[in-house]
């Protein structure tokens, strides 16, 4: 007896994670199919995309002008070991571009936005407002997924390429204007070095993470159990789930594109 | 509220990252066309280390294309770019570091000449840098060479005063320089002159001891010759010693007395040839007037001055150019002429002494004053009056001139009075301004004359002015004409005539 229950506990748990991932995947497949079919609710759409991007907006700004800030300051430093300081702005673009924009946009509206859809979602599931919709023959999934999914794919993207944007002003600011690098080289390297790959690949990164950190928090909160408790978990949760599958899946991104 | 406000925020913000994407994307797709607008050309590197696809390739700095793709071709590496500007066969490419992080690009030289290039040629000259590695080598190498440069100047100038001996011999040095450039600057044409001399010396002295030695020589044979004949009469004498003893006794002593005229005869000959070697010693130690001929410079020195100074006065006199002038003023209110003659020495170009004839009708005018005492007028006892006399029609002119540039200035006596005076030159000497200021007297204005000369014909010109310009009674206009030309015949008088020295 005594030593089945642990077997036991540890089969549980994988037969758990096994569970989970069969259920995200199916989650992810229904949403999916009722993404495409009728009705498009278009107000709840826009309602998800205000609540993900526009609310993010603001944290995202901020964090873009001082990553670019402090990598211009950090490059400037180290290059000038080099007496190459001229590629300081071609440096950050390239990171920002590829894979900062993309991953702290991701994280941030993680944070901010992924967290929100579990709570939201949780409460409703463990208040059985979620049961209450399929007894108003309304499909959950594509009431309550499907717009926060699309939303997300949507603006993700979107705070990503402002992020860089802000970004390369916030390294504009450090290296040109208080650690004097020649203005005209600092553009022109940029110019040089970025090229439109750079670019797209952030972007599609940010849409794939944009995908991930909404299907997270919709799936977390989708399937919340055991009251308060079980929302906060849920919650926490998808914040976990969603940063870790964000910095892995951008590795295979990386991976994938430039290789 | 809220209705309206949602989808403005989400557009704004969608609106806001597509507009930022497509501007990044504007920014950074400078440079080449990707779709196509460029054509493709291969060359063949032996290294592309530091080269990759989408490396720059610039002409004079500016992007042309880009590196499309990299292959290996045997041991080389085939690179082919895509650019968008013509080229011709004979194009060239250079891989150029772009820094020493080891960045590179490709920097190509289109062609002149050639046929163009299309779509898949060949750049076939490929030109070689030196890599980085390799110039650092090399600067390794320099590095050591000035290395041991500066070791070995350092255990020169650290040895015990070493650094103030440099400076010392170099001190030495350069006044050994000053001073010998100095000596030979001023001793120069006297050196040429000893060299000379000494040459001269020494064919003198040959030419005399090929003749002592010829004179010696004939000497000498003399001397042989009548040591044979004394000898010959020696023999005769033994035999007519023999022979006739007796009459020998007889004539011993008229015997005696002849062998006593040959002792002094000889003695003689002694003497007359110690007296030649004598002389021939003197002559080599510069005694004697022969002598001082033979060994003393200073008598060439003395002939080489003599034809130096001759040869500049020659040049002075042959320098010297003599003018002859003659001039006719005709005087609008006087409506009569005024003439002159004058003649120029003139040693060189930029100055002259003249001597100038004049004959003017005016004469020259000067002032009297005559008090007289008046017994008849109570009130005005003195009686002033001032007279104008003009006397001395005519006058001379000598003045000596320097000319500077255009400009000409004369001091002397003009026309019987102190004056001076001045000329401009125009247009090559054809034209020629003058003005002259003289008859300085208290009692009325200088006369000041300012007239024009207009050159033609080389030898003719044509005269106008105004004289006494100050004078209200007596200014007047003049024109007229005159010859001017350079008469060699009076420089050869001027030779010929006797002339004063200082």
């Amino acid at each position: 007896m005594s030593v089945r229950k642990p077997i036991e506990a540890v089969g549980q748990r994988v037969i758990d994670v096994i569970e989970g991932v069969g259920k995200a995947t199916q989650l992810f497949a229904e949403t999916l199919v009722w993404a495409i079919r009728p009705p498009y609710r278009i107000k709840i759409l826009f309602n998800a995309m205000e609540f993900v991007g526009v609310g993010s907006l603001f944290i995202v700004l901020l964090t873009g002008i001082f990553t670019g800030a402090v990598f211009a300051l950090q490059g400037a430093i180290a290059f000038r070991l080099f007496n190459a300081e001229s590629l300081v702005g071609s440096t950050v673009a390239i990171s920002l571009a590829r894979e900062l924009s993309p991953v702290l946009t991701g994280l941030m509206v993680t944070g901010r936005a992924g967290s929100g859809i579990a709570t939201e979602l949780g409460t409703m599931r463990v208040t059985e407002q979620i049961d209450a919709l399929y007894t108003m023959a309304v499909n959950p999934v594509q009431y309550l997924v499907v717009p926060r999914f699309v939303a997300g794919l949507i603006v993700v993207p979107a705070l990503s390429v402002l992020f860089t944007l802000v970004g390369m002003v916030g390294a504009y600011f450090v290296g040109v204007v208080l650690l004097g690098i020649d203005e005209g080289i600092f553009v022109e390297k940029v110019k040089l070095y970025v090229d439109p790959p750079d670019l797209f690949s952030g972007i599609l990164k940010a849409f794939v993470f944009g995908g991930i950190l909404t299907m997270v928090g919709c799936y977390k909160g989708f399937y919340a159990s055991g009251g308060a408790r079980g929302v906060g978990l849920a919650t926490t949760q998808s914040v976990v789930v969603s940063s870790v599958l964000i910095l892995i899946s951008d590795y295979f991104l990386t991976a994938l594109m430039f290789e | 509220m809220r209705s309206i406000f949602t989808p403005f925020t989400v557009g704004l913000l969608v609106i806001g990252g597509l507009v930022g994407y497509l501007w990044m994307f504007g920014q950074i797709k400078g440079g080449i066309d990707e779709d196509g607008a460029g054509y493709k050309v291969s060359a063949v590197f032996k290294d592309v280390t530091g080269l990759a696809e989408k490396s720059r390739v610039v002409i004079a700095g500016i992007n042309v294309g880009q590196i499309d793709r990299i292959e290996l071709e045997g041991n080389q590496a085939r690179v082919w770019l895509l650019v968008n500007t013509p080229l011709k066969s004979d194009a060239q490419i250079a891989k150029r570091s772009a820094g020493l992080l080891g960045e590179f690009y490709l920097e190509l030289t289109p062609g002149y000449m050639g046929t163009p290039l299309k779509d898949g040629d060949e750049i076939k000259n490929v030109i070689y840098d030196a890599s980085t590695s390799e110039l650092m080598n090399e600067v390794q190498a320099i590095t050591k060479n000035v290395k041991d440069i500066t070791d070995a100047l350092n255990r020169v100038v650290t040895v015990d005063g070493g650094e103030q001996k440099i400076k010392d011999i170099l001190e030495d040095v350069r006044q050994s320089v000053a001073e010998l450039n100095r000596a030979i600057g001023e001793n120069g044409p006297k050196i040429d002159r000893m060299v000379d001399n000494v040459l001269s010396a020494t064919k003198q002295a040959e030419q005399f001891t090929a003749e002592f030695r010829r004179d010696a020589r004939v000497i000498m044979a003399d001397a042989r010759q009548v040591t044979s004949d004394a000898k010959a009469i020696t023999g005769n004498v033994r035999e007519l010693v023999g022979r006739n003893a007796p009459e020998v006794e007889g004539s011993f002593d008229g015997i005696k007395g002849a062998v006593g005229r040959l002792q002094g005869a000889l003695d003689k000959l002694d003497g007359a040839l110690t007296s030649t070697q004598s002389i021939a010693a003197k002559i080599d130690n510069g005694q004697g007037t022969l002598g001082k001929l033979v060994n003393d410079d200073r008598l060439v020195e003395s002939v080489n001055e003599l034809v130096d100074e001759s040869g500049r006065f020659l040049r002075r006199l042959t320098r010297l150019q003599v003018v002859v002038a003659m001039r006719a003023d005709w005087y609008v209110n006087q409506a009569d002429a005024k003439t002159f003659f004058e003649v120029r020495l003139q040693p060189r170009p930029d100055k002259y002494y003249s001597l100038q004839l004049v004959d003017d009708p005016r004469g020259r005018s000067s002032f009297v004053r005559r008090v007289r005492t008046s017994s008849a007028s109570d009130t005005d006892p003195l009686v002033s009056e001032q007279e104008r006399v003009t006397e001395d029609r005519f006058r001379l002119s000598l003045q000596f001139a320097k000319r500077m540039w255009f400009f000409q200035g004369r001091i002397g006596i003009i026309e019987s009075s102190g004056g001076v005076g001045m000329d401009f030159f125009l247009f090559d000497d054809a034209l020629e301004l003058s003005a002259d200021v003289f008859d300085l007297d208290a009692a009325a204005n200088p006369r000041v004359r300012a007239m024009g000369a207009v050159r033609f014909f080389t030898h003719l010109y044509i005269t106008g002015g105004i004289d006494d310009v100050f004078n209200d009674d007596l200014r007047d206009w003049f024109i007229g004409a005159g010859v001017r030309f350079t008469d060699d015949d009076l420089v050869a008088i001027m030779a010929a005539a006797p002339t004063p020295s200082l």
